[in-house]
């Protein structure tokens, strides 16, 4: 890490175009990923992930329709090609441990295990997803390389034990699982889900889930996990999904006490409408004509925010509607009461605009301008800048932004994951770029002073890839574009999100991506069994709470994970915290 | 608007080409757009997509561009261009500076012409590679790769930023039917067009208009003000150091010019420069970028320093046209007499370049001005790049016949063999029949032979060039002692053309050349796949070659010149296969200028 900063400021000072900049390597934290009682060492798949070769494969459960009920940490690799995989775990007491090794394949495929250069005689990694019994070895306190060699195609590594309990058995394994200091706190199946929201429906503070599925039904569950309505949308001779996003937020427009749902509807006559509905009950209190060309349409892409547009309301005031036909895009703003305020309409191809809305107070002035995309405009919606002239091409589009304030300044810079033109930082007071540098299929970018003791914030970017599937691996930047690391080696399996909230309750932020949190050291710890999805204080503990969505049997598992150590400091949520809780979407 | 004629673009593939359209038909060029249909094609399966010699063009997997900018940069072989201060004195190395400040400020114009979005991530971005394949193209696009984007997915925009975005020729020319007091303005070579949207505040609660309802012109010195206005203090106070009163004159009239527009008076004034020690291309000449209409300029410009040896070489060259005319063997009534008509050549080092020739494949070779007045009253000025030649051969052509050609063979490849085929390719153009006679009357040539006319030309210079150079052996005007080096370097040059294929109408041209040649024994194919070259063949067969050539022209033979092509410019699988071993070969050079990094006296 030393060496991390040192470069860091190194070239701080540079300013050439094109540095070549000595990069630092990250590396994913080891051992962290699994409670280690005394005499056993556990050793995950994740803790191969950093560096494994071209052609091996991340994954999770039912990823790979593999007929297990378990799998430890929800988490494998798939040895695709037969390039050892090697890693290096502490061993803190010496002495004699039994191998143990889970893993699966076909009856062809096969995995050898070597211990400090030792090869163990055992095949692995046959037939059903299985524990089996390896050879004993004598290890000294320090470090020990585990390597998976002789690999036949091809088989599936989920985790391996060195212990000194010579009877252990699968059932020893499940309660190792992921870090101490991770807490599951709730798990909910739900149908699965385009996008899922969270808000208070009935005044009792606890935290309804609202779930908007690909064919834009709408299902409201209670905090228990019980249904409390649904709203079934009528079937389309169009085909589901409707579009590839779905749209409604959870907001107490009229200040009751109880958040109530904006969201979309469409009547059996093929009208579409925006609809007020009670959050408790699902009935309609107002609906309006949905703000866009009667279908059908190209394409159906939706979101929804609400915004501050006035400095004497004590929080967003507004609804935002951003809606993508495909050929012709409008954001539309509303007030509480659904009336038009303005709308901003351009022809243009789908995904020209992006797929979020970001309303934020952009010059500091107490009220928010929103961001689609290549357009800025303030709460009038009248335009403050524009860089069409720059990115044409609706493929080009802002798929994710942060703004963070990465100079010192004072005002937040605009920090965007850009589709295939990568990660740049925009002047956000007037669009103009101030860098730019290649981060793969760009879609999530997240911003802050994530490596400890650094004096200038990093950008972190998650770059998709699709040539061994859907896959994704993270790009770190200095505060000025300056490329520090991609990592791990090869992406991993998924599409993954950032989420950043106080998960310690100490008032700071802390970072997660996909099913890690990212150390302040530069490393990584496997921390969930699905992917972040987003983070708040769910339970009202003092802390933030990270809510993952994973596949699991009989539809979508949504958790809520805490820090295990919280001691609970209830805290208000006040009108901003609200905002970044009803706002926040993810694809 | 007339289609001005353009062979500096050609040239940069070391031989001319007549006609703008035609080069910017040029995949392997510095055109932008795709290949045209080919004439008399028909039946055959199209050109493949990837060109034997090419690297891979990038895939797209998922739907998504592979980020492979280090292997695109890697195409491309960097050249440090030295600026050599040898014979200029202090007056004339702060007048140079002055020079390179302007070509500093044309880059960013053209820039602006060709890819605002590109712009902005050039001067941003802070991936090397990205960088330097901007520093190449001067765009998103990737010429080496079929214009794919190097960075986002927008394509290639036919019209740059000279026209509104999504501009056609269909909507420019219905516009200007609808709009005729707008029309010379539309296609003016120094007006770029823009569109009600981009220049409206946005309107609220109102959609906005995608289809231009309103287009607008503004000149080039209001469009680039910003730009042209320190350029032309450049020019001026450059002209205050010249110790050349034609030059300095030059120099204020083209800083006039850059701030009306109104390039003929400087134009002439440049074609009467004699034999000048510094020189300077500099303004809107070439219409490569616009894929719309086809008449909108870009800047360009080169620092040229004259290269006295190789220029007084040329110089007995020139001496001779006339007599080379008269030794074409065509009729006489079809070698017009040259006598009087020499217009100016010059042999300089470019120790710096800028806009278009700074950007993309890089000339050898330019012929300007563009602007048929000027044609008409004083012909146009032949520049032969000496160091862009010796680089291009020493890099490309030159690892080409390495790869292609017999040891011995690939041994008799120079940089003075190349230049040589490269000027008697240039004078060649002007020599031959002036007109097709058919049925006793005389037409333009070009439009007696239709639209294999382009090839044909190129073809009948490359022939004539190389016939010529014997006949200068003859005359000992060339020492024989480098004839064979001449043939050798012609092949070369003909392989690396061939490596982007024979889509358009000069790769067709030269494949039709490569397999005459081997037809008639003068060269062969070993079992190795390389090539070997008959000395002694060569002659008899460039000659007929020629004389076939030449009275396709004289005669005007449209369906003969279908045929000729349609028998010999098929490519033969065998030296697809030998192509291959140039896969890793750099496409072209791009130039890293020493004058570049403010070198100052």
């Amino acid at each position: 890490m030393k060496l991390l900063l040192s470069t860091l400021l190194a070239v701080s000072t540079a300013c050439a175009a094109t540095p070549a900049l000595a990069q630092q390597k990250l590396t994913l934290h080891h051992h962290d990923a699994a409670h280690e009682p005394p005499g056993t060492i556990v050793v995950p798949a994740s803790d191969f992930f950093v560096d494994f070769p071209a052609g091996d494969t991340s994954g999770g459960f039912g990823r790979r329709g593999e007929a297990t009920a378990w799998e430890f940490n929800e988490s494998s690799l798939a040895l695709g090609v037969a390039k050892d995989v090697v890693v290096k775990v502490p061993v803190k007491e010496g002495g004699a441990y039994h191998l143990f090794v889970r893993g699966s394949g076909t009856a062809a495929s096969s995995f050898q295990v070597a211990i400090d250069g030792k090869l163990d005689p055992a095949l692995f990694g046959q037939g059903a997803m299985q524990l089996q019994r390896g050879g004993d070895y004598t290890l000294k306190p320090g470090t020990v390389e585990i390597r998976l060699t002789s690999i036949q195609p091809r088989p599936v590594f989920n985790v391996l034990i060195l212990t000194k309990n010579a009877d252990f058995k699968e059932d020893d394994l499940k309660p190792l699982e992921l870090p101490p200091q991770v807490k599951l706190l709730r798990q909910y199946t739900i149908v699965p889900s385009n996008i899922v929201k969270f808000g208070d429906v009935d005044g009792s503070g606890k935290y309804a889930i609202l779930d908007i599925t690909n064919n834009y039904s709408t299902i409201m569950y209670a905090n228990d996990g019980h249904i409390l309505w649904r709203w079934d949308a009528p079937p389309t001779s169009r085909g589901d999904p409707r579009g590839n996003e779905a749209a409604g937020v959870l907001w107490d427009f009229h200040h009751t006490g109880r958040d109530e749902l904006a969201h979309w509807r469409e009547s059996s006559d093929g009208k579409e409408w925006l609809v007020l509905a009670d959050g408790r009950t699902g009935d309609v209190i107002k609906q309006v004509p949905w703000p866009a060309p009667a279908l059908p349409h190209v394409d159906n892409n939706y979101r929804m925010a609400v915004a501050k547009f006035h400095k004497d309301s004590d929080g967003p005031d507004t609804l935002l509607v951003l809606a993508d036909t495909g050929g012709w895009i409008g954001l539309t703003a509303y007030d509480k009461d659904f009336n038009l305020l303005w709308q901003h309409a351009e022809n243009r191809a789908k995904d020209y605009f992006g797929h979020y809305i970001y309303p934020y107070d952009i010059n500091g002035d107490g009220i928010d301008e929103v961001t689609i995309s290549h357009l800025c405009l303030d709460a009038d919606g009248k335009q403050i800048w524009n860089n069409a002239k720059y990115f044409e091409d609706n493929h080009d589009h802002m798929d994710a932004m942060e703004f963070f304030d990465m100079n010192g300044d004072g005002k937040p810079e605009l920090l965007v994951g850009q589709s295939d033109a990568g990660t740049l930082e925009y002047n956000a007071q007037n669009g103009k770029i101030l860098w730019q540098n290649n981060s793969d299929h760009s879609q999530q970018v997240t911003a802050g002073y994530i490596l400890g003791g650094s004096k200038t914030p990093q950008v972190v970017t998650n770059g998709r890839t699709y040539a061994n599937g859907l896959s994704a691996q993270l790009y770190w930047f200095d505060n000025r574009g300056r490329l520090l690391e991609k990592w791990p080696a090869q992406p991993l399996g998924g599409n993954p999100n950032f989420v950043r909230g106080d998960w310690f309750g100490t008032g700071k932020r802390t970072y997660f991506w996909y099913r890690f949190k990212l150390e302040p050291d530069g490393n990584a710890t496997l921390y969930f069994k699905g992917e972040a999805y987003h983070m708040f204080d769910f339970e009202h503990t003092g802390a933030d709470q990270v809510i993952t969505l994973g596949n699991g049997p009989g539809g979508q598992i949504l958790r809520v994970y805490g820090y295990a150590g919280i001691v609970p400091h209830p805290k208000p949520c006040n009108a901003d915290c609200r905002k970044l809780i009803a706002n926040h979407t993810h694809y | 608007m007339v289609r001005y004629r353009s062979i500096g673009l050609m040239l940069s593939l070391a031989l001319a080409v007549p006609a703008a359209s035609l080069v910017r038909a040029q995949a392997p060029n510095r055109g932008p757009l795709p290949a045209p249909a080919r004439p008399g094609a028909q039946g055959r399966p199209p050109a493949p997509a990837t060109q034997p010699g090419l690297p891979t063009p990038t895939a797209r997997i998922g739907g998504r561009p592979i980020h492979n900018e280090a292997k695109r940069a890697a195409r491309w072989k960097v050249v440090a261009m030295p600026y050599s201060r040898a014979g200029l004195t202090t007056a004339e190395q702060q007048m140079i500076a002055r020079l390179a400040d302007a070509c500093h400020q044309m880059d960013e114009i053209y820039l602006h012409q060709s890819d605002l979005g590109g712009w902005a991530i050039y001067h941003a971005t802070q991936n090397a590679d990205l960088y330097r394949l901007f520093s190449i193209d001067g765009s998103r696009w990737d010429l080496a790769d079929q214009n794919s984007p190097i960075i986002g997915e927008e394509p290639l925009v036919p019209g740059h930023e000279l026209y509104p975005f999504g501009a056609t020729a269909a909507v420019i020319e219905r516009y200007a039917a609808a709009h005729p007091e707008q029309r010379a303005a539309l296609y003016d070579p120094w007006t770029v067009v823009r569109s009600a949207p981009l220049d409206l505040a946005p309107a609220l609660s109102q959609p906005v208009v995608s289809v231009a309802d309103r287009l607008y012109t503004y000149p080039y010195h209001e469009a680039y003000a910003e730009w042209v206005k320190p350029m032309a203090a450049d020019l001026r106070a450059a002209a205050k150091l010249s110790p050349d009163p034609a030059f300095a004159h030059y120099l204020n009239l083209r800083a006039d010019a850059l701030l009306t527009d109104e390039y003929r008076a400087s134009d002439i004034a440049w074609m009467d420069l004699k034999d000048p020690k510094i020189d300077l291309i500099f303004g809107p000449y070439e219409t490569y970028l616009d894929g719309v209409l086809g008449v909108k300029t870009s800047y360009g410009g080169a620092v040229l320093l004259r290269n006295d040896a190789e220029s007084r070489k040329l110089a007995i060259y020139r001496q001779q046209e006339d007599a080379m005319q008269q030794a074409l063997p065509v009729p006489a009534e079809d070698r017009p007499s040259k006598a009087g008509h020499v217009a100016p050549m010059e042999v300089v080092d470019a120790p710096l370049r800028a806009g278009d020739l700074r950007y993309g494949y890089q000339a050898v070779a330019d012929n300007l001005p563009n602007d048929p007045r000027i044609h008409a009253e004083k012909g146009s000025k032949i520049v032969f790049f000496k160091n862009f030649m010796d680089a291009r051969v020493n890099d490309v052509v030159l690892p080409v016949a390495q790869k292609m050609l017999a040891p011995d063979e690939s041994g008799d490849v120079s940089s003075e063999g190349y230049l040589t085929t490269v000027v008697l390719h240039e004078i060649s153009h002007g020599l031959g029949p002036a007109y097709a006679h058919i049925d006793s009357k005389q037409i333009a040539i070009d439009e007696a032979i239709g639209p294999a006319y382009s090839g044909l030309e190129e073809a009948k210079a490359d022939a004539t060039g190389i016939f010529l150079a014997k006949w200068l052996v003859d005359r000992k005007l060339l020492p024989a002692s480098e004839l064979n080096g001449v043939y050798a370097s012609f092949v070369a040059g003909t392989l690396r053309t061939l490596r982007f294929g024979t889509a358009e109408a000069h790769g067709r041209a030269e494949m039709m050349e490569f397999n005459y040649l081997l037809q008639h024994g003068a060269l062969a194919q070993g079992a190795d796949g390389r090539y070997t070259i008959d000395y002694a063949a060569m002659p008899a067969a460039v000659a007929s070659l020629a004389q076939q050539l030449l009275a396709f022209e004289a005669h005007g033979d449209r369906a003969g010149v279908e045929a000729w092509f349609a028998k010999y410019d098929g490519m033969p699988p065998t030296l697809t296969r030998a192509l291959e071993s140039t896969r890793d070969i750099p496409v072209d050079i791009t130039p890293e200028f020493e004058l570049a990094r403010g070198v100052r006296p």
